[in-house]
């Protein structure tokens, strides 16, 4: 029986200083650099497992970001250069220049380690087709159709076939772009169902900051293959305690997923990863009831960050997922 | 041939992102060595007008965060796009503005005997992707800043620019639900005490369903982002104003074909008979790299020679 509440984080933290700082130094030999990310990968999961969490991985502390590190080892996909975000913050976008192809289980070496490591269930996040397409130029493909459901067939589903084939319970793929186009929610929907075609494990679809609040999302919710959306909402709601429609403004959207008889799981974001600001235990645990009282199975209910921490230190990041915790358990205390 | 130009914010090359990150001392005088030489770009690309890049503007909206009346919000995505901007807060009167875009412009670095463009927001994109916390309605609002640019572009024809570009995508992104009539009354009063030709640019939609509406506004002309507009849709109407074809697709590194581009282009001009014909980026080109913003501009000035439209 699995209990109410079961806490999980959702990706990156900010990598420790003294690991960048190694990372790119020349004179130090690649053995040793992977020794050195074993050893951030090691510290980051037991801290994680001893602040209490169920559901680990180790901060992705070995990819340089989830876009540009998968795109490295895809073929067909070749770096352009950089692109703006916004003001001086810019990422590496690739143009696809020929058919994408999945050379290498290029996560596997991380979750061995993960999974050697740790005792608790491991969660391996992979960045999803729609996702790697949307922030890609696409030259090659007909259309963006033909390009996301070729990166979901030919090389998200082998890299998460590979995953599950060396022991991999749960897959958390991360869509961030998932809502950005409301007009191509099916293209989004088909790409997963692609992704977990022949699957048998558990998939969790996170998706975050594209807009609409999941309007665009929740028709869809219901035919896709998924056991759970791990989703933000902490950043829009008030910070008013209380289980009343009135406070929980954010988490108002859960009302509509019931309303389409979406019965499966809810990673719930219940803390803002984009601001030092501390949410208070007992925030968290309001979050969590108003969703229970919505949607009905405490159980189903994951209580999470809104997103990865790597824009916040890692003493907030820590202390933020602390309160996931606590949280959680306050709200189990309130159901009993 | 015809004219062209390709107006908006350009990208950073890299040394210059590096650059932004350092807080350095050289980076005034960094942002003015490589605006010139993008502005070298499109006289190299031999665009009928030059621009100032506008490296230093974070986003379209940013210059005007220093109009009293006015504060800086939250990041916002910008439309579809992976980018982001800062909303604007209307908290109270707008004052103080006329010069704001003017000053935020590198005059200096233009050369003298080109023709000078200028872009900035249209008054209902600003409405529309901003926030109102003073105005007591929508109409309010958008009078208020369509005064404000009609301000602003005035100062810019004393500046001696010829063209002033409205960048226009709420109108196209949202072209199934604007008020047309509120629009119209809007662009014509920016327009009224201005010289410069005024362009309104629709991009990041569809806009074959008004686009005869846009055509009977009395502003200069209008400019058409063509990745977003299928060709076909509009080409069967005759357009008296000025007409400009975003044919450069600036969302994709994929280059276009000059001969291919250049025919579908005037044999558009051919049946449209715009008063005058031009053709430009799609939108600006910050969405592409630095290396590919450069080849785009290329491929923008060997289109509009390969165009023949009398």
């Amino acid at each position: 029986m699995i209990r109410p509440f079961p806490t999980q984080e959702i990706g990156s933290l900010k990598k420790p200083e003294w690991l960048l700082e190694l990372v790119k130094n020349e004179n130090i030999s690649n053995e040793d650099k992977n020794k050195a990310r074993n050893d951030a990968a090691y510290l980051n999961l037991k801290t994680l497992e001893d602040i209490g969490l169920d559901v680990v991985y180790d901060g992705e502390v070995r990819r340089v970001e989830m876009y540009e590190y998968p795109v490295r080892y895809i073929d067909g996909f070749e770096f352009a250069g950089l692109v703006r975000s916004w003001d001086n913050k810019y990422y590496k976008k690739a143009r696809c220049v020929s058919k994408v192809t999945y050379k290498t289980d290029f996560h596997l070496d991380e979750f061995k380690f993960v999974k050697d490591n740790s005792k608790k269930i491991v969660k391996v996040p992979v960045t999803g087709p729609y996702t790697l397409a949307d922030w890609s130029y696409n030259e090659f493909y007909r259309n963006k159709e033909e390009f996301v459901l070729e990166l979901a067939r030919d090389v998200v589903r082998p890299l998460i076939q590979d995953l599950v084939r060396h022991g991999a319970q749960v897959i958390q793929i991360d869509e961030p772009a998932a809502t950005t186009h409301p007009a191509e929610m099916k293209i989004f929907a088909d790409a997963m169902n692609e992704c977990a075609k022949g699957i048998d494990t558990k998939i969790i679809i996170h998706a975050c900051y594209s807009g609409n609040e999941y309007q665009a999302l929740v028709p869809y919710m219901m035919g896709i293959k998924a056991t759970q959306f791990a989703l933000e909402f902490a950043n829009r709601d008030s910070w008013k305690l209380g289980v009343g429609d009135d406070v929980r403004n954010g988490y108002s959207v859960l009302k509509d997923f019931r309303k389409h008889g979406y019965n499966g799981e809810i990673g719930l974001g219940v803390v803002d990863v984009h601001v030092d600001d501390m949410e208070s235990v007992e925030l968290v645990r309001d979050r969590l009831l108003y969703a229970a009282k919505v949607l009905g199975d405490p159980a189903k209910v994951y209580a999470n960050p809104d997103c990865g921490l790597r824009t916040r230190t890692r003493s907030v990041a820590f202390e933020k997922i602390r309160r996931v915790v606590k949280g959680a358990e306050l709200a189990r205390e309130a159901l009993s | 041939m015809i004219k062209s130009f390709a107006l908006g914010i350009y990208p950073r090359s890299e040394k210059l992102i590096a650059t932004t990150r350092k807080n350095d001392k050289k980076l005034p005088s960094m942002f003015q060595t490589e605006k010139k030489k993008l502005i070298s770009e499109q006289q190299k690309a031999k665009l009928s007008y030059v621009c100032d890049p506008l490296l230093d503007w974070n986003d379209m909206f940013r210059p005007f965060a220093h109009v009293k009346g006015i504060m800086l919000g939250a990041l916002n995505r910008f439309f579809e796009t992976n980018t982001f901007y800062r909303k604007l807060i209307v908290n109270d009167q707008l004052n103080g503005y006329g010069s704001v875009v003017k000053s935020n412009l590198a005059f200096s670095l233009l050369p003298k005997k080109k023709d000078v463009a200028v872009c900035m927001p249209d008054p209902y994109t600003f409405v529309d992707l901003n926030e109102n916390k003073f105005y007591k309605n929508r109409s309010d609002y958008l009078f208020a800043i369509a005064d404000m640019l009609g301000k602003e572009a005035e100062i810019l024809t004393k500046a001696k620019v010829k063209l002033i570009q409205l960048n226009a995508p709420s109108i196209a992104y949202n072209a199934g639900s604007v008020d047309i009539s509120l629009l119209r009354d809007a662009l014509e009063r920016v327009k009224r005490n201005v010289k410069s030709k005024v362009y309104l640019h629709l991009y990041f939609g569809n806009v074959s369903k008004i686009f005869s509406k846009l055509l009977d506004i009395k502003i200069d002309g209008l400019s058409i982002d063509l990745s977003t507009t299928d060709l076909n849709s509009i080409a069967g109407y005759k357009v008296d104003n000025e007409l400009c074809l975003g044919a450069v697709d600036a969302m994709n590194t994929k280059m276009e074909n000059v001969k291919d581009t250049a025919k579908t282009v005037s044999d558009a001009f051919d049946t449209m008979e715009p008063k005058e014909a031009y053709i430009s980026t799609s939108c600006d080109l910050e969405f592409l790299p630095y290396e590919f913003a450069v080849k785009k501009l290329s491929k923008l000035g060997a289109i509009a020679r390969s165009v023949r439209y009398d």
